[in-house]
């Protein structure tokens, strides 16, 4: 029990890091990234290459794949999310033209991917991260397992008060409110939306390069999956509501590992859409969402 | 939305797939042209999620082709082969497949994802045009018709000489097997494998299913060590799977031995490291100087000067492919689709013996003789063979 408490934590560390970042986009951009898990692997793979050609310590490689997965999805809002918004007639067209865009930027990501690592698991260096476990109380633990949940954590509770508590977290919530309006308040809403698709990005590299030294490898197929686990917390959260992310990225990773322990993967996602499908009956809004009626 | 806006943002992203599905084409297709060739097309993924897989499968044929055409080809007819990347998907294999038919292609060969096998063979089989197949696991390929054969024995077929090989070195009493439940193939080889260890006088502790795009299997793997069996079978889809749940079960204190099926050839064991030492597998082919065809040592050393790499399982499987079908044509004496059909069926009675050794067929299903590997310090060693 504790065993499987300790490793439910630590994933759901992971789909709240990376879940955090899409609701981010989606819910005050209204930017559906369906390039998350590429860019969540875009992070490890940086990282992998930066650890072999320049034999940086692990903060150096993680910084890295920070960097170039929040630079990635930054050159992609300036050169085709701005150019696709300003083309659009209206929201809704424009919203659809960057949904789509974005199966392209993953496409061309996880292409990169398996063309650097043939299309296997490919192993960090030895000495990139040691993943050392901890025997307490009949409990194996690892550092890195520790690292995800505690940058979890606090980049929720960062993120939370930024959004809440700044002029600037204030002017992101006006852009997602009403784009126009907060442009003509003197919110340069284009340089809000390059901030906050590159930050949700890095967070997504952020979750990349752990979850990479986590396994000790990278996979260019290693998004692909947490992507949809990402939609099911946003579901239970309410988009763009941050702070619950975390809750319902935990609350997934606590039933995931506890249907898998004691039934079987099998049924593991009967039992997770037999709850989706519940909550969308009884609170479609998510957990924090406030419901909307349609006159 | 305009309709032109419409149209062009899913061209624009679908143009992005298919620029590195088609670069494979233009830059990996490798034509010979000759006064007097025969025409051999090879379908594999040399891009998506098999690429792995795809660039071994080039590298054997290539190597066959490159040694048939350099001892002057078949009765003086050089080998003009293309190869054509389906980008592991199964629709633009059976577009290829079609185009290839129309064309005058002598002969196919294909591998190596099953899925993709079965939307190729009767494509293939409605033209007439002779075809092999490696790898494919996909049940009841050779049964679409008679232009359709299997080179490859299915790897579930060695497990008894991979237990053997087990029950001397590691003596193992418990066993469980985890295996990707969205596989066909590893939930076919379930069964036949409970037989097996009951046959070992093994007692199986629990079969446990994962899906192939799971990467953290750190909850399966605290599953498996808690029950503490002596051995651990892996029957996985992917290198990722096979890796995260090795290296968890040894983060977690598991000190028993693995075994796996074919899915582990070729290096699928490499990101797992040191962790994965003492894996054994069945293959059926093995690089090394202890193999007991002498037709497999002479591949092995000749494939390694060429190359500058050993050759792996995939590599002798795709070779063979070639070799079937230069023994066909020779047989038949032409290289027409209907000499080759002939020619393939001559040759599938009589048998020929290439890198995997003898190989013979039944039904148009090969049967080689297999070998067991066994992984160690980053490299596969011959640990047994059926002989």
């Amino acid at each position: 029990m504790g065993q499987y408490t300790v490793n439910a934590l630590a994933l759901g560390g992971v789909y709240a890091l990376f879940t955090l970042g899409l609701s981010l986009c989606w819910g005050v951009l209204n930017i559906l990234n369906l390039a998350q898990g590429a860019l969540f692997m875009a992070g490890a793979l940086t990282a992998y290459e930066i650890a072999n050609a320049a034999s940086l310590p692990f903060v150096g490689a993680l910084v890295a794949g920070v960097v170039a997965s929040a630079v990635l999805a930054g050159a992609f809002e300036l050169l085709v999310f701005r150019a696709l918004r300003r083309r659009a007639r209206n929201v809704h067209e424009a919203e659809l033209a960057i949904l789509i865009s974005t199966i392209a930027l993953a496409a061309a990501v996880v292409a990169v991917g398996l063309v650097r690592t043939g299309g296997l698991a490919t192993a960090y260096p030895e000495d990139f991260f040691r993943v050392t476990p901890h025997h307490v109380a009949g409990v194996v633990f690892t550092d890195v397992q520790v690292l995800i949940a505690v940058c979890a954590v606090l980049m929720t509770v960062g993120v939370v008060m930024f959004v809440k508590w700044t002029n600037t977290g204030r002017a992101i919530r006006a852009v997602a409110h009403d784009r126009p309006t907060a442009a003509l308040m003197g919110i340069d809403a284009d340089r809000l939306s390059l901030g906050v698709v590159s930050f949700s990005a890095g967070l997504a590299g952020l979750a990349g390069v752990l979850y990479g030294a986590r396994l000790g490898f990278v996979d260019a197929a290693m998004g692909d999956s947490l992507l949809f686990k990402a939609f099911v917390v946003i579901v239970l959260a309410g988009v763009g509501s941050v702070g619950w992310a975390f809750v319902g990225a935990v609350a997934l990773a606590l039933i995931e590992t506890f249907v898998t322990a004691y039934a079987s993967a099998n049924v593991e996602n009967l039992v997770v859409f037999g709850i989706i499908m519940l909550f969308l009956a009884v609170r479609p809004q998510g957990i924090a969402g406030r419901r909307v009626q349609r006159v | 939305m305009s309709f032109r806006r419409l149209i062009v943002v899913p061209v624009a992203a679908l143009s992005v797939s298919l620029l590195f599905a088609g670069c494979a084409k233009s830059g990996g297709s490798d034509t010979t042209p000759s006064a007097k060739t025969i025409k051999i097309a090879f379908i594999t993924e040399k891009t998506g999620a098999a690429s792995f897989y795809g660039a071994q499968g080039t590298a054997g044929v290539q190597y066959a082709v490159k040694v048939i055409n350099d001892a002057g080809g078949i009765n003086g007819s050089k080998i003009d082969l293309t190869v054509y990347d389906d980008a592991t998907n199964a629709g633009q294999a059976a577009s290829l497949a079609t185009q290839i038919a129309s064309s005058d292609t002598a002969a196919l060969i294909f591998g190596v994802i099953g899925s993709e096998a079965q939307a190729v063979a009767p494509i293939a089989q409605k033209a007439g045009l002779g075809t092999v197949f490696y790898e494919s696991s996909a049940p009841g390929l050779t049964d679409v018709g008679n232009a359709i054969y299997k080179i490859t024995e299915p790897g579930s077929n060695f497990f008894p000489q991979v237990f053997d090989v087990a029950q001397k070195k590691y003596n193992p009493k418990t066993i469980s097997i985890v295996y990707s439940a969205d596989n066909p193939s590893a939930v076919a080889e379930i069964d036949p494998t409970k037989k097996i260890v009951a046959d070992h006088g093994m007692q199986m502790v629990d079969t446990i299913p994962i899906r192939s795009t799971d990467t953290d299997l750190s909850t399966v793997a605290a599953k498996v060590t808690k029950a503490n069996p002596d051995m651990t079978m892996v029957l996985p889809s992917s290198s990722a799977t096979v890796s995260s749940l090795i290296k968890s079960m040894r983060q977690l204190g598991y000190k028993g031995n693995f075994i796996g099926g074919t899915g582990l050839i070729g290096g699928a064991l490499k990101a797992a490291g040191s962790d994965a030492d003492g894996t054994l597998y069945p293959a059926s082919f093995v690089a090394s100087d202890k193999l007991p065809w002498q037709s497999g040592v002479q591949f092995s050393q000749g494939y390694q000067q060429a190359n500058s790499t050993a050759p792996n399982a995939f590599n002798a499987e795709a070779y063979d492919a070639v070799q079937f079908i230069v023994e066909a044509i020779k047989a038949a004496g032409g290289s027409s689709r209907a000499d080759v059909l002939k020619g393939l069926a001559q040759a599938a009675d009589k048998g020929f013996t290439g890198a995997m050794g003898q190989v013979t067929f039944k039904n148009r299903q090969a049967a080689t003789s297999g070998v067991v590997i066994e992984w160690r310090g980053g490299a596969e060693i011959l640990a047994g063979t059926s002989s």
